[in-house]
């Protein structure tokens, strides 16, 4: 009986189900943000009436989607009308397995995360494509098509801003990354031109607005989402927020030094007190660039269809590329 | 439930129900006409194209593909139903589908006394009602012969400039709306809200007020009234300059708008385009300078233009006259005289027969009557002129070559309530 | 404000108003039609502005009754296209070499013209195409007997209730 490997087995288990868990309060959180803090930028108070400060509001539109009839269209395709949103929620969740929420705190610590990381995340660009092809409807078809393009362009921007982060750390891992920062400070000021590719590159892969053509509701309805009704639209919205979260989560992991705290702990407290404060900051500073996103969302108009991938082609790809020659160079030279 | 019951559509029940009906009755079936192909498809176009136009916009080339935007959409300022013809995201063609708001306002009035017509003409034009109401007001007065007293003029006056005022605002919203920015509509219902409740506060109603009468207006003014107005216009220069804020020097909105649907000044005269689209495109005109009435000729104000006549000349000269309109209202309070607030008129209107035209100048544009009386108490004829209406037309004109997503911005620049176009 | 009367010869009157240098009259702001009776004739009445001065005319050109056709003067002005839609559409005149005249108001089947002086809404129910045929227009068709046994609505509905 090999125990160690059954409490690996045990502990990647465990966390594995407690962050499909986590998901489920993320979403809510998130989508309360943006309920509130949308409102309050716009003069307006926002949801009130259910809970304290209409706190349970988010937490009800997630009750309500799973009380809400669930049909499809008549000439949809069956199979992969039921697929999409299973593609697009898991692939959100499965991201979620390498991210470090604090010391020691990865589901599956790996060598190779960041591949791992932005493999899964492409799935969920075949989910709302499938999803706008299955619907039988035009407009969801236009809408596939837009994310489509859209987040196969926008991948490779946000690949290559990481690429020279690799190459500044010598490591394909998050928490390696995050020990170097530990080491080096924060990395989004050793990268200055890949975070901000890696921030509209991001904002862009998710469909947030300004880039968020996909969903755009005054053009096509809802986009590739128009037929869906019940919990599969329900996937498809706590993928979104869900997706928000893990996209801030590894900004901060990989240019805002992850868990670790700006100023540290006065005594390196290892175990669970270390971890704990790990844990807060880590999701303080998530929340914060989540917030930055919820801002974003109330303030710009949406950039069009063309523009967009114009802007990665053009703009993000060369910047990107220049990024990943400039560090490079500057590691050989400075034999970092 | 599963997927295998199948939930009959409700047309199906209803073709079952007649045809029962038919045949316990002893009648043949329907037979379906050609031109009467109902539900059964779900093709556009449902009917074969009959006129040149129909069958240059329904005819498809390689690789282009018609879909319906609307009647149902967040979008189309109101219902209508735009038939667009694409290839990948690009317009082809654009057939705009109208009638879902025809309430036969034109028909109903000529069985209504002159002083119903108010009530019947307001949900015209319904995001600035007042409008709607003073050119039949101002066609009656000359069919009658009457003139309003100067306080009940330049309440008139006061009462469109507001609605001049929180209309461009809405334009404002609705056109960052429609490109993505949540917030600026927002701001722009802020101003509308206190103003529609100030107007409530005169005439009972917030959006379809029924306050002008032939010969004047229905109440007057109170101090209270102006004291709140005066807050309110203290107000609202903040938050336009908020939505300015967000939309006039932002980058995004500005490569949005910026060369979109160039309509030029002959284009748009030749349309029939008029009001701030047409001053947009170099165009000079309005009413109030070109055809004066009511007590325009005693107030000091320019005819504003802008030269590019694309989406964003278009917002800005709706900026620069919700601006203007806003200096408008100081003007008016300023020399607003006491008075009564409405001329002497017969209880029952009856004109003498004859023709009266009159036009104003309304947020979207041109607004006229065109009145005949045959002496009764009814109008024998009334007709209006909506602008938006008129200027629809020049979507087919603008779309072509663009993307969907400029489809909406310029129409929400074009700024046609359905109401009006519907008539 | 003028106004002239003139016969059918109506594209080339607002043509040379709208080209003459003096005048000017550029722009059409409106286009109306008016049905003077059943037995009288129809009229339609433009309205033109002018770049040049501060006149306005009105030019109303009679038409018709039987056989109500006019020149289109959408070669002159674009814009004259829904004006002369809705013309078409709610009292029947034709126009001639209009590229759509098709109905702008009513559904594409409609039968009427609702703005004429002879319309009634009843006639308008025969002149539909369910032809006032469908039995649910004619109360003696109605099988109250459904109504009495007190089934109600549910009688006969096929599929689930």
């Amino acid at each position: 009986m090999d125990w160690d490997l059954l409490l690996a087995i045990g502990r990647f288990l465990l966390a594995t189900i407690l962050l499909l868990l986590l998901t489920v309060p993320t979403a809510f959180i998130v989508g309360q943000m943006e309920l509130k803090i949308i409102a309050q930028m716009q003069l307006r108070y926002g949801p009130n009436r259910v809970g304290p400060w209409g706190m349970f509001q988010s937490t009800i539109h997630g009750f309500k989607m799973l009380a809400k009839e669930d049909h499809m269209p008549d000439r949809a395709d069956r199979i992969t009308f039921t697929l999409a949103p299973w593609m697009v929620f898991m692939a959100a969740a499965m991201s979620m397995l390498v991210i470090p929420f604090g010391p020691g705190l990865v589901a599956f610590d790996s060598k190779i995360s960041v591949i791992y990381f932005f493999a899964i995340i492409g799935l969920s660009v075949v989910g709302m494509l499938i999803a706008g092809w299955a619907s039988y409807n035009k407009y969801s078809l236009l809408g596939g098509l837009r994310s489509a393009a859209q987040m196969v362009s926008y991948e490779i921007p946000l690949t290559l801003s990481i690429v020279g982060l690799v190459v500044l750390t010598g490591s394909l891992s998050f928490t390696e990354i995050v020990a170097w920062q530990a080491e080096h400070g924060w990395a989004f000021v050793w990268q200055l031109i890949g975070f901000p590719i890696f921030l509209i590159a991001a904002a862009a892969e998710i469909n947030r607005t300004p880039f968020d053509m996909v969903e755009a509701d005054s053009e096509i309805v809802a986009g590739p989402f128009t037929e869906y009704s019940g919990m599969r639209f329900g996937f498809f919205y706590f993928a979104e927020y869900v997706a928000l979260f893990i996209m801030s989560s590894i900004l901060v992991t990989l240019f805002f030094g992850g868990w670790l705290a700006p100023w540290p702990l006065p005594a390196q407290l290892d175990g669970f007190a270390g971890a704990l404060y790990g844990l807060f900051w880590f999701f303080l500073k998530t929340y914060l660039f989540v917030l930055v996103a919820v801002w974003a969302r109330t303030t710009l108009p949406r950039v069009r269809i063309d523009q967009l991938m114009g802007m990665a082609w053009k703009v993000l790809l060369p910047l990107a590329i220049v990024n990943l020659l400039v560090t490079a160079a500057v590691v050989q030279l400075l034999e970092l | 439930m599963t997927a295998k019951t199948r939930i009959p559509d409700p047309i199906e029940l209803d073709r079952a129900e007649e045809a029962r009906l038919r045949a316990s009755a002893g009648l043949a079936p329907p037979t379906a006409t050609p031109e009467y192909a109902g539900f059964d498809t779900v093709a556009i176009p449902d009917r074969p194209p009959v006129t040149d136009r129909e069958k240059e916009v329904y005819t498809l080339d390689e690789g282009e593909m018609l879909f319906n935007m609307g009647p149902q959409h967040p979008s189309t300022h109101g219902v209508m139903r735009l038939v667009v013809k694409v290839r990948g995201e690009i317009v082809v063609d654009i057939d705009p589908v109208l009638g879902y708001l025809h309430r036969g306002i034109e028909k109903l009035c000529e069985n209504a006394t002159y002083t119903t017509v108010m009530t019947y003409v307001d949900p015209m034009d319904y995001m600035s009602a007042m409008h709607n109401e003073h050119a039949p007001a101002i066609a009656f007065e000359k069919l009658m012969g009457i003139t309003p007293p100067p306080r009940a003029e330049y309440i008139r006056a006061l009462v469109m400039e507001l609605n001049r005022a929180f209309s461009h605002g809405l334009m404002m919203g609705f056109l960052a709306l429609d490109l993505g920015g949540l917030t600026p509509i927002l701001y722009s219902f802020i101003n509308r809200d206190e103003v529609v409740d100030l107007l409530s506060s005169i005439s009972g109603q917030r959006m379809l007020f029924n306050f002008l009468r032939v010969g004047g207006v229905n109440w007057d003014v109170s101090d209270e009234f102006i004291s709140r107005l005066s807050t309110w216009r203290a107000k609202t220069g903040h938050t336009v300059g908020l939505s300015e804020k967000l939309m006039t020097e932002n980058e995004i909105f500005i490569r949005r708008t910026k060369g979109m649907g160039v309509l030029s000044g002959e284009q748009a005269v030749s349309l029939g385009v008029s009001g701030p689209n047409l001053r947009a495109s170099g165009v000079p005109f309005d009413v109030r300078k070109a055809h004066p009435y009511s007590i325009y000729p005693e107030l000091e104000f320019e005819v504003i233009t802008h030269e590019a006549g694309d989406v964003y000349a278009r917002y800005l000269q709706r900026v620069a006259e919700l601006k203007q309109s806003l200096h408008l209202i100081d003007q008016i309070v300023d020399r607003m005289p006491h008075g009564p607030v409405q001329a002497q008129v017969p209880g029952i209107i009856r004109p003498k027969p004859g023709r009266a035209y009159a036009a104003v100048e309304s947020p979207r544009g041109l607004y006229s009557v065109y009145a005949i009386s045959d002496g009764g108490p009814n109008p024998y004829r009334f007709r209006m002129r909506d602008p938006s209406f008129i200027s629809l037309q020049a979507m087919p004109v603008l779309m072509p070559g663009r993307l969907i997503a400029d489809t909406m911005a310029i129409m929400a620049s074009l700024d046609p309530i359905m109401g009006g176009v519907d008539k | 404000m003028e106004l002239s009367i003139d016969g059918a010869r109506n594209a080339e009157l607002l043509a040379r108003l709208r080209d003459d240098e003096e005048l000017a009259f550029t722009y059409l702001a409106d286009a109306a039609a008016v049905d003077y009776g059943v037995d009288a004739h129809f009229e339609v009445v433009y309205h033109l502005y002018s770049t040049r001065h501060p006149a306005w005319l009105r030019v109303r050109a009679r038409v018709d009754r039987a056989d109500p056709h006019l020149p289109s003067v959408t070669h002159l002005w674009n814009g004259a296209m829904f004006h002369e839609r809705e013309m078409y559409d709610m009292m029947g005149i034709v126009f001639n070499g209009n590229r759509d005249l098709r109905r702008i108001y009513m559904s594409p089947d409609y039968r009427s013209f609702p703005q004429r002086k002879d319309f009634l809404l009843p006639d308008d129910a025969a002149d539909s195409p369910a032809a006032g045929v469908n039995p649910l227009e004619r109360p003696e068709t109605w099988d109250l007997a459904r109504f009495a046994a007190g089934e109600g609505a549910q009688a006969g509905r096929e599929g689930p209730a």
